[in-house]
């Protein structure tokens, strides 16, 4: 009965009476995604943003107890609407291909800012205990995201804030090219870091293999970077952290 | 804990670790310190040495049939040990079903064969924590047809099964029983034989929407609310009581005037 009712909900097949615990849901749920992706909102506009909320808490349920994890796939459902729902002589399309990269980016602005973020206080002795530090003293602090696009997503996001959006005229030029970047939560700051093409390759490669791995395999091949200024920038910068 | 605490939500935590201010105790919802969220744990352990604490959550989901999720109780009580709350509370209601969610308090039939669900989940619940929980009356719009006894009865039944305590929401009774058409009065008057096992009060604001009244807590507590709390208080004149307010949040300084105007109403008792 339960999995039943919450079928229902989900796709809005309660009676009248019980039709409030399907309007809640969705309200909060589509509420919950409107506030992650106020950008996204603005580009396409209130009728076509409800509308992909709607189909996505249809597709999507949420899976933990925590709203905070709810819409992250978002973005890939922008693009099955771009790709396949949309007509194809439609003329929008072509203006919304930088949509689903720009969803990512604010997913993880969501995340940094309001996700898990414990490596924010790395140095706290509880803290440090989840890290499994036998051979690597040098982390990639975890929850923050490299994120590559070839729109410049930066310029985008910052173009549709309310202090720019508030000037009279703003013309942005949306130049396509490689954009990399390290996005987290320094000292209860967001910080958004672009990045090169080689810095984020390193980094990708020390966040999925931990860095001994990519210590040991660049000592051996010394083929695609000078390790050390690489290594001491990302540092400084607490993109990687050295634990102590 | 006694007196009237204030429920503590995210956006007051800067305002109240700045100033202090003279509240008895404060209430926190358990999700938003679940799940390694360093920067609030921090605010709210340096909030702990200077009030008492209660941990309220709304995602234990006590009446599922198909049992507890065991990843929301193993944080829980990781959490319940490195703040050591005075009470643990959530509601007497469903929200997941087959590791799927709904972010509502969801009603349950009243029936002898929910009752046995939810009290084996609570024992469950408190063995693991290895401490008494309480429970809440939500707040309804349905009845369901197949429920064979009130409400209260339901109640008292899960708690002599489990010997949990009982977080009685005033603002729920009220709207429960004017969206289902039952008298609050009466309500009270049925739940006071277990008077022993009712240790807090909730007070809240709803909101009416066409025929029905919404537990929105976005709005003072109304007036017929309470009325309904000197009643309560009449009954139970000792139990500590907590003003929730989550939705169209005011500043810190008109939650604490709430907390006064309850306070007042344990001086009248």
């Amino acid at each position: 009965m339960q999995l039943d009712m919450l079928e229902n909900i989900y796709h809005d097949n309660l009676n009248q009476k019980q039709a409030i615990y399907s309007h809640h849901t969705k309200t909060t749920l589509a509420n919950h995604l409107e506030t992650i992706y106020v950008v996204c909102h603005k580009m396409v506009g209130s009728s076509f943003f409800k509308k992909a909320c709607l189909e996505y808490l249809r597709q999507y349920y949420l899976t933990e107890y925590d709203l905070t994890f709810y819409g992250g796939f978002f973005s890939e459902h922008l693009t099955d609407i771009i790709e396949h729902k949309l007509p194809k002589n439609n003329i929008k399309k072509e203006g919304l291909n930088c949509l689903p990269d720009l969803a990512k980016w604010e997913w993880a602005i969501y995340q940094a800012l309001c996700g898990p973020n414990y490596f924010n206080v790395f140095h706290h002795a509880d803290i440090l205990s989840k890290f499994d530090v036998q051979d690597k003293r040098i982390i990639f602090p975890e929850r923050c995201i490299l994120l590559e696009s070839k729109y410049p997503l930066e310029k985008i996001w910052c173009a549709h804030q309310t202090e720019a959006m508030n000037q009279k005229e703003y013309v942005l030029n949306i130049e396509c090219g490689e954009y990399y970047w390290w996005i987290g939560l320094v000292e209860g700051k967001l910080l958004i870091h672009p990045l090169t093409k080689l810095a984020w390759l390193f980094l990708n490669e020390v966040k999925n293999k931990g860095f001994m791995p990519v210590l040991e395999q660049a000592l051996e091949t010394n083929q695609y970077f000078n390790f050390t200024d690489i290594l001491v920038d990302l540092l400084m910068k607490g993109q990687l952290i050295l634990l102590e | 804990m006694v007196g009237v605490g204030v429920g503590l939500r995210t956006a007051h935590i800067d305002y109240v670790i700045q100033h202090l201010p003279s509240v008895p105790w404060f209430e926190f919802i358990t999700e938003n310190l679940m799940g390694d969220k360093a920067l609030i744990q921090q605010k709210i352990k340096y909030l702990c040495q200077h009030y008492p604490f209660a941990f309220h959550g709304v995602g234990l989901s006590l009446g599922s049939a198909d049992g507890l999720n065991q990843k929301y109780l193993t944080e829980l009580k990781k959490i319940i040990n490195l703040y050591e709350p005075v009470w643990v509370s959530d509601h007497l209601c469903w929200s997941q079903v087959g590791g799927k969610y709904v972010p509502d308090l969801l009603p349950l039939p009243y029936t002898t064969e929910a009752v046995d669900v939810v009290s084996d989940n609570i024992l469950k619940v408190q063995a693991y924590l290895d401490r008494p929980i309480m429970i809440e009356n939500i707040s309804r719009y349905i009845d369901f047809d197949q429920s064979n006894m009130t409400e209260c009865d339901f109640i008292k039944q899960v708690i002599e099964n489990t010997g949990c305590s009982l977080l009685l929401d005033i603002n729920n009774i009220y709207v429960t029983c004017k969206n289902i058409g039952l008298d609050p009065y009466l309500y009270l008057d049925n739940i006071k034989t277990i008077k022993h096992s009712i240790k807090q009060f909730h007070l809240a604001g709803y909101t009416q929407e066409k025929d029905r009244l919404i537990d929105s807590h976005a709005s003072p507590v109304h007036e017929p609310v309470w009325q309904l709390f000197e009643q309560a208080l009449s009954y139970f004149p000792h139990v500590p009581c907590l003003i929730e307010w989550d939705n169209d949040l005011p500043d810190f300084k008109q939650l604490l005037q709430e907390a006064n105007k309850a306070e007042s109403y344990y001086n009248t008792v």
